[in-house]
């Protein structure tokens, strides 16, 4: 007699129910591989985001310092010498990178036949959704004093401005990210 | 007739072993295929992981240090030794003045490459080595 297999077949069905137990992991794991690809890309282009922010205030900060390298003018009058001196920090704020928003706090006072500016500059830099802001506190001791041309009293007399002291130091640092839609406006 | 017993003697028919056999194989190619995608996924990941390290480490450490312009040799490169595999690249920009002369930018323009992920930022320079009393950094009377 020939035996008849009523549950013959079963192999497919086994078969199939390994399939898609496997369409179901796999893609899913594809996709989890592919959700931690996005993510590390998206770290990169923050940290590159970071560094160029960063940057344009480690440039405004060199440029400060080159600028308290003195330099001798020559003034005709005290008072013009006292300008050039400020006149020569304003033109590194004004030329300052088109990327920086920047805001000064100054005084300058004179002690004992000298100059002083103080100074806190903050300034903010965005990139994207990094931003930098950093406060940049300058005092800078001025000496400005008239001289004689070849040290003849009866020759013209002018002015002249040197920085005799310098220092610079960050204030403040802080680094803050928005998050992706929003538009925020950025004051220093 | 019904079979009394059907027991151990059942199996899988030839038809049926092969008909399973060339589904599974049909189905576990792309399947397969989207494993081994999945293994270069998280391998690329890796790699850009410890990319971005070393970048970030090289980056930080030079904004704390500064660019000595004694280290940086002929084609710009940068220690080129003490940082391998990062490579590191500086250069002095200049900006046109309004008399036709050029000034350079204080701080130097790096770019510090590891792999594929590279930074372009500004650093800089070292701080001069300590000497005798100049005129800058300290207060002093003038």
């Amino acid at each position: 007699m020939d035996k008849t297999r009523r549950d013959g077949g079963y192999v497919l069905v086994y078969v199939v129910v390994v399939i898609v137990i496997l369409c179901i992991l796999v893609p899913a794991a594809c996709s989890n591989s592919l959700q931690n690809l996005k993510a590390q890309q998206a770290s990169v282009e923050r940290m590159r985001q970071l560094y160029t922010a960063e940057g344009r205030i480690e440039r405004f900060y060199a440029e400060i310092e080159a600028a308290a390298l003195p330099e001798r003018k020559d003034y005709p009058k005290e008072e013009t010498a006292f300008n050039g001196a400020k006149g020569a920090f304003q033109e590194i704020l004004d030329n300052a990178d088109a990327g920086l928003l920047i805001k000064k706090n100054e005084t300058w006072t004179k002690e004992d036949g000298k100059t002083i500016w103080h100074c806190v500059i903050s300034a903010v830099s965005k990139e994207a959704d990094v931003i930098v802001a950093a406060d940049i506190r300058t005092d800078i001791s001025v000496k400005i004093e008239p001289y004689w041309i070849d040290d003849e009293p009866n020759q013209e007399k002018l002015w002249s401005y040197k920085i005799t002291s310098c220092t610079i130091t960050y204030e403040s640092y802080d680094i803050s990210a928005t998050a992706g839609n929003e538009s925020e406006e950025v004051t220093p | 007739m019904r079979d009394a017993k059907n027991g151990g003697t059942a199996g899988f028919s030839l038809v049926e072993v092969l008909t399973a056999i060339t589904v599974l194989g049909l189905m576990l190619a792309p399947i397969g295929a989207s494993l081994v995608m999945s293994h270069r996924l998280n391998a690329r990941s890796q790699q850009l992981m410890e990319d971005q390290l070393a970048v970030s480490n090289a980056v930080e450490t030079l904004m704390a240090e500064g660019i000595d312009k004694d280290d940086i040799d002929g084609i710009g490169l940068y220690q080129k030794d003490k940082w391998k595999p990062v490579e590191i690249k500086a250069c002095q920009e200049s900006v046109d003045l309004e008399d036709g002369s050029k000034k350079p930018i204080a701080a130097y323009q790096v770019t510090v490459t590891s792999g594929d992920v590279e930074v372009e930022t500004y650093i800089r320079p070292a701080p001069p080595e300590a000497s005798e009393g100049g005129e800058e950094g300290g207060d002093g009377d003038g």
